[in-house]
């Protein structure tokens, strides 16, 4: 029965046992945080299995080391001297580069070895030390996730569990099983039932919030889990072509590695967009929703990745006068704001005179225009313009609900596809623009400039130098687009913007914009270039010096970036200068092929970033100061075949089928046509019978055949004019309702296109009565494992303070005593436990013993005096006197006073209450029964 | 119960100890031991190493008491009760004890010379020592109070209290005591060598103890001793410790441990000396820490052990088990 804890020897199967459940855990989370660190932090990239590997190896040898009672005194400097001779060893190597990358990766081993020996150390002392362990690992993965927070990446539910979890987990588990862990004196039977208990008590627990949050949320979960797989067989039943892409996009959320083709849209200019509800859980995206599009913000990040997907085709109406094409960057958004604090440029709502055509090309109908005449007006070009047309055809894998076209889009038409590319492309659409017959852009191809080319970029210059200042321009606009923010890093590209503007004497707009691109291609004195273009610019911030951010690094340190921060550079140095300037997103149109002269192709890795340039009378005009990036100009798969020009159609009815399909014919009533290419509108509707028997059946974006056709279904009929087919020709005098009234029966359909219907209504859940609403939100397993770690925490959190509430309970039980006995023995408990708990353990004596030997010589709390009277009142059967009541109502409040005092404070006092294992010491019930206990 | 009452007896059986402790020193726990068994009509036995104080132990309780037996003048000059000492050696005979007939020229008749067994504390030294017939002898009269002799029955006087003393068993030359003959004793308690500085206060005034123990105070009476004893009797005890009692006998039989549990007699002389003890301890009722200070020199010597181990552990767990249940039970009435 000794009670010196060092008495023991450790045996070795002791020390396995620890090892396996105090060190294997903790390297586990060690490793799970280096995962995460691994991924937010590019800089440490010697492979995490290597370096979980060091961390875990010093973890266990001094985690052993300190088990055999090795002194920390002697140990840790002796470690420290080696690992400090090791790295001048490291250092003084030969060779410079390699020593370099040597050297920083023996740093990080270092650290991973310092942490690993300590947390060992920590490990094999008092438990109340693991917080620091805890509080490295909870600021380690908080760390990486605000990291991810800033670059405003992914902050779902999910990924939040999958890197705190862990952690969360392990800080539970010490916090409960550590304790026995480290009492854990010798492996006998009952120490191990003990442990045992305890660690079915864990599980049980966890178990325990798992069950309670399932069950009262089961309900929901059955809805959600009806709701996908209906969704899913519906799907398999439309499309099995899509199936591949259904099942990838199907709830995963936008992780940063999904995709059939591994491709990484985190980083640079693409973004897959998600759509959310009102609970912010994303949605599954319809067909048309889903797909890359460029981002809506454009931030420095520490890198670019590209991908080769198509993104869409377009066939550009833009000549040089003599044939050449001339290719246009197509615009997708402007991004006039830029948020000085996250680096990044914006979409901005307010933006005077705003020359953005708002129109989502999924929403028009097939072959119907849409157009906004005010943009013209808002581009505020008088000169040098003209209109060009364009055909652009998206791919299934781009997003379409925003407008890519040249220059300033006016106007679109949706219109069909030929049936041999509708499976490569989606959407198409005909876009006019109002476009400068200016050349500008082609900062890409300087090098290989045609003597016509060059002379027209000439002419261009010429004629923009003419515009000396902005006299006369909108104020309004003036000042938004040379809103310039303040601070250091700001006040020192000003300068540097006047630095390269002064060397280069250049007055007018285009003089400066043309310094700073010339400041961006020259050399330096050993005549490299002093710009590159990376896809990598990697994240090499020095936090001592102010200017040390994305942009800063770029202009003053490392000089390499890719377009985002060309342009943003740009944009920024312009409107220092106080040149009206905006950042602008898009596609550059790179002309590689003579083969389909005017057609283009566009790669995911072509989306780009520029600048536009306000001159007064020319409008927006686009110049690019991206430096030479030759992987730019080659395509990852030669140019396809342009798809046919789609034919024209004499007719093309908006209306509502009566009936479905029969005999291949359809009756549909409508009230707009769009006849020879004019839209009109009815005023009486008859309805015609269609012979769909050859016609192309397309249910939203999708093929499919006529049993889709269902009575009132909203469908568009497109008929081609073809030479075999009598077409009725446009009368311009005649009523259009006569002329319709008077078209032959059944007019021959080409194209029958189902609106999709709206998704029926969902289903009541059987159970008739109200549901509260919070009951209908969806819930998912990433938040009912949350909600399971809470409660969990929860109850072992309760569980600690069940000796307070025992406390707090036995404390009110005097009061409700009914005889001074009752009282007195209540007292007495209450006090017993009150100096078990704050003051020391009642071991093997009696309370008499206990109270003369330990609690009076220490306290003076007249405990004995107290304990005479108690056990007078208990077995000498007499009745309580007078005198006996006074010393009980004089004792109760005193010896908490006197304990708490002892304590120091009265938060430590309560803090002695929530040694679990203690209370449980003292609450643990009596032996009741006399049948021989086995001894130990 | 009479309250002055019960201040006298207090105040007697606290100068007693006081008297015995000025000779006795550093042995205040055994010495209430030794009264405890005084008290409750028993008899003690010391098992010690020679040199330990037990022959003092006897010698002063027994000055401390004056007054003589009923039927004799006593022996000692000082006036204190009738205190007698047997050496008990290999070749001791029953006779020795109890005394003889022997032939009266006067009267012609066979007289009966009574041993040194008539006597109010009798310290048998080296019980061990002796063939077991003449322990049988000595524990006969220890148990009955009264000395057969051929056709005649004597009884002792009402107030005859034996302390034994023995070697440890280990020793050579020893007849260990049948558990039988043990389980008369009310006691067996061992002095053990006192600490340190009680040791270097006895050398410094050894010749001052000397001195002391030719004139210690007679502070109780015949007549005080025996109505201490009938009022050790009258202590209340609570009818839970009795039930403690009862499990603890009960928890001593069960034991895997223990070969041979505690005797019915065992816990009827386990009650007596509670009573006792508690008037020692200035209390008229028993509480739990009686059960823990008593049970050990009550019962340990009851018991036989299968092991040492249990012989260290065993009774004190049974007895620890019943403290704690008492130490957490209820107050039971209003």
């Amino acid at each position: 029965m000794s009670k010196k804890p060092h008495a023991h020897r450790l045996t070795l199967l002791l020390l396995v046992l620890r090892l396996l459940t105090l060190v294997l855990p903790t390297a586990l989370v060690g490793t799970v945080v280096l995962y995460q660190a691994n991924i937010s932090y590019t800089a440490l990239d010697t492979g995490i299995l290597a370096q979980a590997a060091w961390f875990a190896g010093a973890l266990a040898v001094s985690y052993i080391l300190f088990a055999y009672r090795a002194r920390f005194i002697i140990f840790t400097p002796l470690l420290l001297t080696g690992l400090w001779i090791t790295s001048r060893i490291i250092r003084g190597l030969p060779g410079e580069f390699d020593v370099f990358v040597a050297v920083a990766r023996f740093d990080l081993i270092q650290v991973l070895i310092v942490a690993g020996w300590l947390i060992g150390w920590i490990l094999n002392l008092s438990r109340w030390l693991l917080v620091i362990p805890a509080g490295i690992f909870l600021t380690a993965t908080l760390a990486s996730i605000s990291l991810n927070a800033f670059n405003d990446l992914d902050l779902s539910p999910e990924f939040l569990l999958r890197n705190l979890l862990p952690t969360l987990l392990w800080v539970l588990y010490m916090l409960f099983m550590a304790p026995a862990l480290q009492d854990l004196r010798e492996i006998k039977g009952k120490q191990l039932l003990n442990l045992s208990l305890r660690t079915a008590g864990f599980v049980a627990l966890v178990l325990l919030a798992f069950f309670i949050v399932t069950e009262s949320y089961r309900n929901t979960l059955k809805e959600k889990q009806g709701e996908i797989t209906q969704k899913a067989s519906k799907e398999g039943k439309t499309s099995d072509k899509n199936d591949g892409q259904n099942e990838d996009d199907k709830g995963k959320g936008n992780s940063p590695d999904k995709g059939k083709g591994g491709y990484n849209e985190r980083k640079g200019l693409l973004e897959r967009p998600l759509k959310y509800d009102e609970n912010g859980k994303p949605i599954k995206p319809e067909p048309g929703d889903d797909g890359l599009r460029l981002k809506d913000t454009m931030q420095m990040d520490d890198q670019m990745s590209r991908n080769d997907y198509v993104m869409f085709c377009a066939r550009l109406e833009n000549f040089f006068p003599d044939g050449m094409p001339k290719p246009l960057y197509f615009t997708y958004h402007h991004l006039s704001l830029f948020d000085p604090v996250k680096e990044q440029f914006m979409r901005d709502v307010n933006v005077p005179m705003n020359d953005e055509m708002n129109a989502d090309p999924v929403k028009i109908p097939l072959y119907n225009t849409v157009t906004d005449s005010s943009v013209i007006r808002k581009s505020m070009a008088v000169k040098k313009r003209k209109i060009i047309e364009a055909e652009v055809y998206m791919a299934s894998n781009t997003w379409k609900h925003a407008l890519l076209a040249p220059s300033t889009a006016f106007s679109v038409q949706s219109i069909a596809i030929d049936k041999g590319f509708d499976t490569t492309f989606q959407l198409a659409y005909r876009v006019k623009s109002y476009a400068t017959t200016l050349t500008t852009t082609y900062a890409m191809e300087k090098a290989a400039y045609k003597p016509n080319v060059a002379k027209a970029i000439q002419d261009s210059y010429e004629e923009l130098n003419s515009v000396t200042d902005y006299a006369g321009t909108d104020p309004a606009v003036f000042r938004y687009y040379t809103a310039y923010p303040r601070g250091v890093l700001f006040d020192s590209i000003k300068m540097l913007a006047e630095k390269i503007v002064r060397d280069a004497g250049a007055k007018t707009p285009l003089e400066k914009l043309d310094a700073i691109d010339q400041y961006f291609r020259s050399t330096d004195a050993s005549g490299k270039p002093l710009y590159k273009y990376t896809l990598n610019p990697g994240k090499k911030t020095d936090p001592n010096i102010p200017t040390a951010t994305m942009l800063g690094n770029f202009l003053f340190k490392t000089h390499a970036g890719y377009c985002t921060y060309y342009a943003g550079a740009t944009v920024l140095m312009l409107r220092s200068l106080g040149v009206p300037t905006r950042f602008t997103t898009g596609f550059a149109t790179i002309d590689r092929s003579d083969k389909n002269k005017g057609w283009y192709w566009f790669y995911g890795r072509q989306a780009h970033a520029w600048t536009q340039v306000f001159f007064p009378g020319y409008g927006w005009i686009d110049f690019d100061t991206t430096v030479g990036n030759s992987d730019q100009q080659d395509a990852p798969r030669p140019d396809g075949t342009p798809p046919l020009p789609p034919p024209r159609p004499w007719l093309v009815v908006h209306g509502v089928a009566e009936t479905g399909a029969v005999n291949k014919r359809v009756k549909a009533h409508f009230s707009k046509i769009n006849f020879h290419n004019n839209e009109y509108m009815l005023t009486s509707d008859e309805g015609k019978t269609f012979d769909v028997s050859l016609s192309r059946v397309k249910y939203g974006l999708k093929d499919t055949t006529l049993a889709a056709l269902l009575p009132n279904d909203s469908v568009v009929i497109v008929c081609y004019s073809d030479e075999t087919r009598k077409v009725p020709a446009l009368q311009n005098d005649a009523d259009m309702n006569a002329q319709v009234r008077n078209f032959d029966e059944p007019i021959i359909a080409d194209e029958l296109h189902i609106k999709p219907r709206p998704q029926p209504a969902k289903p009541e859940p059987k159970k008739p009565e109200p549901k509260k609403p919070e009951k209908k939100e969806p819930v998912d397993i990433p938040f009912i494992l949350w909600l399971t770690g809470g409660i969990a925490a929860g109850l072992v959190l309760l569980l600690f303070l069940v000796p307070v509430f025992a406390w707090l309970w036995m404390r009110s039980r005097i009061a409700a005593a009914r005889t001074a006995k009752e009282r007195a023995h209540r007292i007495y408990r209450l006090a017993l436990f009150t100096f078990h708990q704050t003051v020391t353990e009642r071991s093997n004596e009696t309370p008499l013993d206990y109270a003369r030997h330990t609690i009076d010589p220490k306290l003076h709390t007249g405990f004995e005096n107290f304990m005479h009277t108690y056990l007078r009142l208990k077995y000498a059967g007499a009745n309580t006197s007078a005198d006996d009541e006074q010393q009980l109502r004089a004792f109760w409040p005193a010896f908490v006073q006197a304990t708490r005092k002892n304590a120091g404070s009265s938060l430590r006092w309560w803090l002695k209450f929530l040694h679990l294992a203690k209370a449980q010491r003292f609450l643990r019930r009596p032996h009741s029964d006399h049948s021989p206990e086995s001894t130990s | 119960m009479n309250n002055e009452q019960t201040t006298a007896s207090r105040e007697k059986l606290s100068l007693l100890t006081d008297n015995i402790g000025t000779i006795i020193r550093g042995k205040q726990q055994e010495i209430r031991y030794v009264i405890t068994a005084l008290l409750a009509r028993g008899h003690i036995l010391l098992e010690d190493n020679p040199g330990a104080g037990k022959t003092q132990m006897a010698k002063t309780l027994a000055q401390s008491i004056s007054g003589a037996l009923a039927d004799e003048a006593p022996l000692s000059q000082s006036g204190s009760v009738a205190f007698r000492r047997i050496q008990f050696t290999p070749d001791l005979l029953p006779m020795d004890l109890i005394g003889s007939h022997i032939f009266d020229d006067v009267k012609k008749d066979f007289i009966f010379k009574k041993g040194p067994l008539f006597t109010n504390v009798l310290l048998a030294d080296e019980i061990n020592r002796a063939s077991p017939k003449v322990q049988s002898a000595l524990l006969e009269c220890m148990a009955e109070n009264q000395i057969s002799v051929a056709d005649r029955t004597y009884h002792l006087d009402k107030f005859f209290f034996t302390i034994a003393t023995q070697n440890p068993i280990e020793m050579e030359g020893t007849y260990p005591l049948p558990a039988a003959q043990l389980d008369r004793f009310f006691m067996k308690i061992s002095f053990g060598y006192v600490p340190e500085d009680v040791e270097f206060d006895i050398f410094q005034n050894y010749l001052a103890i000397g001195n002391v123990r030719e004139n210690v105070k007679q502070v109780l009476s015949y007549n005080d001793v025996v109505s201490l004893q009938q009022e050790a009797e009258e202590v209340y005890i609570h009818p839970e410790l009795l039930r403690s009692v009862v499990n603890i006998t009960q928890s001593t039989r069960r034991h895997p441990d223990i070969s041979l549990g505690c005797s019915t007699r065992g816990g009827i002389i386990f009650i007596k000396c509670l009573k006792a003890w508690s008037l020692i301890m200035q209390r008229n009722y028993v509480i739990e820490d009686d059960l823990r200070a008593l049970a050990h020199p009550v019962l340990h010597h009851r018991l036989l052990f299968r092991n040492r181990d249990a012989q260290r552990v065993a009774l004190s767990q049974i007895v620890d088990r019943e403290v704690e249940r008492l130490a957490k039970m209820r107050i039971s009435g209003q």
